[in-house]
């Protein structure tokens, strides 16, 4: 009896791994849906991992309980199924340490080059500001303690005040729904099952749907034109079309008015003390 | 006040990054004090960021003796600044990892799933 539970646990696990991606990936909704469709993604991911190790800790049950009862088919199976899994999973367990050390460390160094070039370094409410010269208009958020948003002096010339608004209210909607725990764990993840469809599909989509989720907050907090506008102008000075057509998704999709909205938080003015 | 801390982490080697880039000589960790407009940091505290600089290759240390021991940046300013910010968005080995960046993130593949969702409205225009 313990031997089917185990084996439907597996089954199961390797049905999400498949299903997971086909379902996920109808239509438009997770476009529209960017948060939700994260929150589904990973829901998924975990029920996978969840029913897997519910198999294992079952296997391993039956195997230390088959040890008291006399020998027969199923309990054998059980005692090599319970032992082999235990192995298969310490592993696996180790493979995954391995391979998220480069991932973790990779970004430590990032951050840590980042430090010097910094020219102001401001202490707004839930992060850090910080200021750097270059003439290309970047910002980008970086998670740690405390969390920083880091802005080029070249974005802040690029766009006016209310657009610059919007870009800082995205970064730190990364931040404030953990984006980069997500972008780590499809990475680490993409790593350990590598040419998997299901392990490309969570990854890929993981690194789309964090953009578009913190598009959707930020719209909410400074204002879907400023911040459509503010991708428009990006688009406009990189010629990227990424920046343009994720303008068109908030411009397509239906946002509460402008009275309903509350006000920015001061923390995302170009001048805090304004 | 003793103790008190007066940057935020990381600052003090910015700061001392960015004198060193507008001093081309090799500078003593006494000349550096002096050059420092705002807070003074302590002699002991300015030459432990110096060899935490010099750890992560940024700065070279020259002279034997400790009286003259002298430190100067291993690049230029410019040169440091678009290679970190380059290589620190790309070292990851990912378009982003860490780093959420407001732009570049999106692949190909990204843009074009975007685009035959939401395209229909830039080909109208």
């Amino acid at each position: 009896m313990l031997f089917w539970v185990v084996l439907a646990c597996g089954i199961a696990s390797i049905a999400v791994a498949l299903l997971a991606p086909l379902l996920l990936t109808v239509g438009r909704w997770q476009l529209l849906h960017p948060r939700t469709a994260l929150s589904v993604w990973f829901g998924a991911f975990f029920i996978g991992i969840g029913l897997a190790l519910a198999g294992l800790i079952i296997g391993v049950a039956g195997a230390v309980a088959a040890s008291h009862t006399p020998i027969g088919s199923e309990t054998l199976l059980m005692t090599i199924l319970g032992w082999a899994g235990l192995g298969a999973f310490g592993a696996i367990a180790a493979f995954v340490a391995v391979s998220a050390e480069p991932v973790l460390s990779s970004e430590t160094g990032a951050l840590h080059s980042l430090a010097p070039i910094a020219i102001s370094r401001e202490q707004r409410r839930g992060f850090t500001l910080v200021r750097f010269e270059s003439d290309q208009p970047i910002a980008f958020a970086a998670p740690g303690r405390p969390p920083e948003i880091l802005l080029s002096t070249g974005m802040e010339s690029l766009l006016p005040s209310a657009q610059l608004q919007a870009v800082l209210a995205h970064e730190y909607a990364h931040l404030r729904q953990h984006h980069a725990w997500a972008t780590r764990i499809a990475r680490i993840n993409a790593l350990c099952l590598p040419r998997t469809h299901s392990a490309r599909a969570l990854r890929r989509a993981t690194t789309l749907l964090v953009e578009l989720a913190a598009d959707d907050q930020a719209a909410r907090l400074a204002g879907p034109a400023h911040l459509a506008n503010a991708l428009s102008t990006l688009a406009a000075a990189s010629n990227d079309a990424g920046l343009e057509l994720r303008a068109e998704r908030l411009v397509d999709k239906r946002w509460p008015g402008a009275v309903k909205r509350r006000r920015p938080p001061a923390a995302f003015a170009r001048d805090s003390s304004i | 006040m003793a103790g008190e801390r007066t940057r935020e982490r990381g600052e003090l080697e910015g700061e001392v990054m960015r004198l060193l880039w507008k001093h081309v000589d090799p500078m003593s960790a006494r000349d550096l004090q002096d050059l420092f407009t705002g807070p003074v940091p302590a002699y002991t505290t300015l030459l432990t960021a110096l060899t935490r600089l010099e750890k992560k290759g940024q700065v070279i240390r020259s002279g034997d003796s400790p009286r003259k021991v002298r430190f100067q940046a291993a690049r230029s300013g410019e040169d440091f600044t678009s290679d970190s910010m380059l290589s620190a968005l790309d070292r990851a080995g990912d378009r982003h990892a860490a780093l959420l960046a407001f732009a570049g993130t999106l692949d190909d593949d990204d843009v074009a799933l975007l685009k035959s969702a939401f395209g229909r409205k830039s080909s109208k225009r």
